[in-house]
């Protein structure tokens, strides 16, 4: 019997199960609970082991390529469309005050909206794109140009924008795909030149201008939010985990020139704290200066069975804080929505979104109308 | 925390509605039985619903689903052998069930009559067209086993096959 044969008969004999009606996903959900209610079922082991097929590579100076060193070329997954990245323009001063980035990007219902936070006004909206809809956002260093992610079918797509006079939203190209269910965390470098996403358990990079791409994975943990902090170094919570559950959460900072594919040889910029009944601080939605390397830390923790918040900010060259307890608002409803949204590039001015209300610290104060909501931040649907 | 970014249940359901099929009926090619697949499929995804948000963000959720249904494959067939209602399963020998398309066919019965290990690297390999390295992976054994599994499974089958198909040849016309 020919293979072919065999393969034939096989999909001939089981073809009428294809046809079998498909139970409502309410009978899934009734099972999930029934057996939540039991206490829990029996584990099954999770497969999905991570191929860390990594290369060694190294980023020249000018922050524009991936290329591979020494062994065979990075294997993370995706497709780069070539002659389609364009640069970020020239980021703000350093002196700027957050006057010079007035736009924002919103995702609402698969679209993106632009909005000038200075007046509240809608600078233009892009409809949705091709066969799918847009999920997400991140901002280049230039507030000119984004990156917007779209889920379609079973691969995510990134497409560049860069608004035009005005803020208003040019058309939206192609720039990368990567084969993913959900859209991942992910971050574009204030020059644009460079895509940070999360993968299972660990971190790709991929260049926008050659299509090079390395990847960084470590042995059990989720990448829980990203940033670039300067062109050359990703900012990154990493929640660790066991057996399923987070054990511990710490925000690490990741030069991507250096070889290695060791996503734990990054150095630890926060580290793990807990308080005295064990329960863990979140520290996460790392914001990093366009210029580095400052890098901005959003500290969610249980102090006296009261949830208190605040930001902190490190230096990336020495992993010290700077400073922290950053004034912030200090009651439940405020710290489970605090975030740091922007810093100019020396990361001297901070805009800071807290309980429905956007203040500036180390700035000029400002009559802002920042068009978000808690879970913007968290579901990174906005981008300054 | 969100790991992740879109809207996890409406991505489940897109996925659910994607695999379903196809899960069900490599199940049911293990299983030889329409019930079972079809329960062993369903606990796959509720497992898989449970635990979406890590899942989707796998570069393949569907591999995870059908790992956990091959586990429930072989739990299954465990405790059916242990209470004894297996003998379809074990035996080779199908209920009769009228509603199940897979109920008394040659091959049900060819396919049967292997052990559940063979007839799994035979599903996945003829059926799901996954290669070698990626059955082994799904099953824990060596790309070795793998191919030594094969070799012999297809050997028994189209044993099993030509003899049903000979044994059709010389049943007497009933009329």
């Amino acid at each position: 019997m020919l293979d072919d044969d065999l393969r034939a008969q096989l999909a001939d004999w089981v073809a009428p199960l294809a046809d079998l009606p498909r139970p409502d996903i309410s009978t899934l959900r009734r099972r999930t609970w029934r057996r939540r209610m039991r206490g829990g079922a029996a584990t099954v082991a999770a497969a999905a082991a991570v191929a860390a097929a990594v290369s060694i590579a190294t980023l020249p100076g000018s922050g524009r390529h991936l290329v591979a060193r020494g062994g065979t070329p990075a294997a993370a997954p995706g497709t780069w469309y070539p002659g389609r990245w364009f640069a970020a323009g020239k980021p703000p001063a350093a002196d700027a005050s957050v006057a010079a980035a007035p736009y924002v990007v919103r995702v609402a219902n698969g679209a993106e909206v632009v909005t000038d936070v200075f007046t509240g006004a809608a600078a233009g909206t892009e409809g949705r794109p091709p066969g799918g809809r847009f999920a997400a956002v991140a901002a280049a260093g230039d507030d000119r140009t984004f990156v917007l992610a779209a889920q379609t079918g079973m691969s995510v797509s990134f497409y560049e924008q860069r608004l035009g006079p005005h803020g208003r939203p040019g058309s939206p190209a192609l720039v990368f795909t990567l084969p993913a269910s959900s859209v991942p965390a992910f971050a574009v470098s204030p020059d644009a030149s460079l895509l940070g996403y999360a993968t299972p358990g660990g971190i790709g990079v991929v260049s926008l201008t050659t299509g090079a791409r390395r990847s960084w994975t470590a042995a059990a943990g989720e990448v829980v939010g990203l940033s670039w902090a300067g062109d050359k170094a990703l900012a990154f919570a990493w929640a660790g985990t066991a057996a399923g559950e987070i054990r511990s959460v710490t925000v690490r900072l990741l030069a991507i020139s250096p070889p290695g594919s060791r996503l734990m040889a990054a150095r630890q910029l926060v580290p793990v704290c807990a308080n005295s009944n064990g329960q863990l601080c979140l520290e996460q939605h790392p914001l990093g200066a366009a210029g580095g390397p400052k890098v901005f830390v959003t500290d969610q923790f249980n102090g006296n069975g009261t949830l208190v918040a605040d930001v902190e900010e490190f230096t990336g060259d020495t992993g010290r804080i700077v400073f922290g307890d950053k004034s912030l608002p200090n009651s439940p409803a405020a710290a489970s929505a605090c975030s740091a949204l922007w810093t100019d590039p020396a990361g001297e001015q901070l805009a800071v979104y807290c309980a429905g209300s956007t203040t500036i610290v180390g700035g000029r104060a400002a009559d802002l109308h920042v068009p978000i909501n808690s879970s913007d931040v968290q579901n990174q649907t906005f981008a300054w | 925390m969100s790991y992740y970014v879109a809207a996890a249940q409406d991505d489940f359901t897109e996925f659910y509605k994607a695999n379903y099929s196809r899960v069900v009926t490599l199940v049911g090619a293990m299983v030889g039985d329409r019930h079972q697949a079809e329960d062993i499929a369903q606990e796959a995804f509720a497992r898989a619903l449970a635990r979406w948000p890590r899942i989707a963000r796998y570069d393949l959720p569907e591999a995870w689903v059908r790992r956990v249904s091959l586990r429930l494959t072989i739990d299954a067939s465990r405790r059916m052998r242990r209470a004894a209602l297996m003998a379809p399963l074990l035996a080779g020998r199908p209920r009769e069930d009228k509603s199940d398309p897979l109920a008394a066919t040659a091959m049900t019965q060819a396919l049967m009559r292997l052990p559940l290990a063979q007839r799994q690297v035979v599903v996945l390999y003829y059926l799901a067209d996954l290669p070698v390295h990626e059955i082994a992976r799904d099953c824990g054994i060596s790309d070795g086993a793998v191919r030594a599994r094969l070799a012999v499974a297809k050997r028994r089958l189209e044993r099993e096959l030509s003899e049903d198909d000979k044994d059709d040849k010389e049943v007497p016309d009933a009329r």
